[in-house]
């Protein structure tokens, strides 16, 4: 990172991971999956509910990840981004099964990283990111 | 990394996946529940003949407690490879083989642990002599940890296959053969008058061999597996 080469154990101190699964078990509550990950992630000092709040989970936080919907589930990865202090988060389509609300969730969330000195390298189908930040767009094509 | 990060991980890892186990408890109860059906089965088929069920104990109730831990194996990593959980796992700054060498302990604790408890009356039920007792509680005690590190291991490099319960089995078995023919070997030496403390020893040689080996190899192996 920051130009220099890097192997797979400094990528994995550097780096959070939202994909298209969730990364948290069905069987457990929304804090209790965000304490897991924080404790094996990279070491942050957020509190886990107000992370939730922030995404707009709140109320959510003893409700089991099945009961929740897609795109609730998404929020409660985008809560374990934001608890992180990871400054590359790697986010492969992080809109998808969001709605308006949302969007412009994981925008502000991308916006503050950006600013606090992070970086964000994300893959999206839709034309609808424009989180507040310099963007270098890379189009991939068949 | 430091111990206590280290060690707050573990704990984290240990609280999450007993929780889990928790939560899915019906499942957690087949291990006991096979074994317990497979050694209720032989006095059936058998006849109820003192002499002969003791003569086929040491085997009967290897083989069951062996076959019931091969088939929680395949559960152990694939619902966190489903849910995205295990890329957590990966990308987490801990050392992979340290939080698998903790899920490894958590469900050797929820599935051989159990069955461990139930053995003594597993034992009756096969009127096994009650002197050959201890030393197959001391073979089991160290056989299935041995188990569980060995199956961890075959389980990782399997988890790209989608359907893997067969294959897992196939490759798994020849790699419990050598525990069961000590495990069962030294009861039955046992039972002829014959010094059986040196299988004892050679089992607990395995495990301090797998503890040690066993989590890194598995977490290649996953490393592999999903990249």
């Amino acid at each position: 990172m920051a130009g220099r080469t890097i192997d797979q154990a400094h990528l994995a101190r550097g780096c959070a991971f939202l994909g298209h699964l969730p990364g948290h078990k069905a069987e457990l509550t929304a804090l209790e999956n965000l304490r897991y990950s924080q404790a094996i992630g990279v070491p942050g000092d957020g509190d886990p509910g107000q992370a939730l709040q922030e995404v707009g989970l709140a109320g959510f936080e003893d409700t089991i990840g099945r009961q929740m919907s897609a795109g609730q589930n998404k929020r409660l990865g985008l809560a374990r981004l934001r608890l992180s202090s990871a400054p590359l988060w790697l986010l492969d389509e992080p809109y998808a099964n969001l709605d308006l609300d949302g969007i412009a969730l994981v925008d502000r969330l991308i916006g503050r990283h950006v600013t606090a000195g992070g970086a964000v390298l994300l893959t999206t189908h839709g034309a609808y990111a424009a989180p507040p930040v310099p963007i270098r767009t890379l189009e991939l094509q068949r | 990394m430091s111990g206590t990060g280290l060690y707050a991980a573990a704990k984290a890892q240990l609280g999450r996946d007993l929780r889990l186990v928790w939560r899915r408890r019906g499942d957690a109860a087949q291990p006991v529940l096979f074994a317990l059906m497979v050694v209720a089965m032989f006095p059936l088929a058998l006849g109820s003949e003192r002499e002969k069920l003791a003569q086929l104990a040491p085997g009967v109730l290897w083989v069951a407690v062996l076959l019931s831990g091969l088939l929680t194996l395949d559960s152990l990593y694939r619902s966190d490879a489903e849910d995205g959980s295990l890329e957590q796992m990966l990308m987490s700054p801990l050392p992979l083989s340290w939080l698998i060498a903790v899920r490894v302990g958590v469900h050797w604790l929820t599935s051989a642990l159990p069955l461990l408890l139930l053995t003594p009356v597993l034992a009756e039920l096969m009127f096994l002599p009650r002197p050959l007792l201890a030393p197959l509680m001391l073979s089991l005690i160290l056989g299935t940890p041995l188990l569980s590190l060995i199956g961890a291991v075959v389980a990782a490099l399997t988890i790209g296959i989608r359907r893997s319960g067969m294959i897992l089995s196939v490759l798994a078995l020849p790699m419990y053969v050598p525990v069961l023919v000590f495990g069962a070997g030294c009861v039955v030496a046992a039972a002829q008058g014959l010094p059986w403390i040196g299988a004892i020893y050679l089992l607990a040689a395995g495990l301090a061999l797998a503890i040690v080996l066993a989590p890194l190899a598995a977490a290649t192996a996953l490393r592999i597996a999903l990249t």
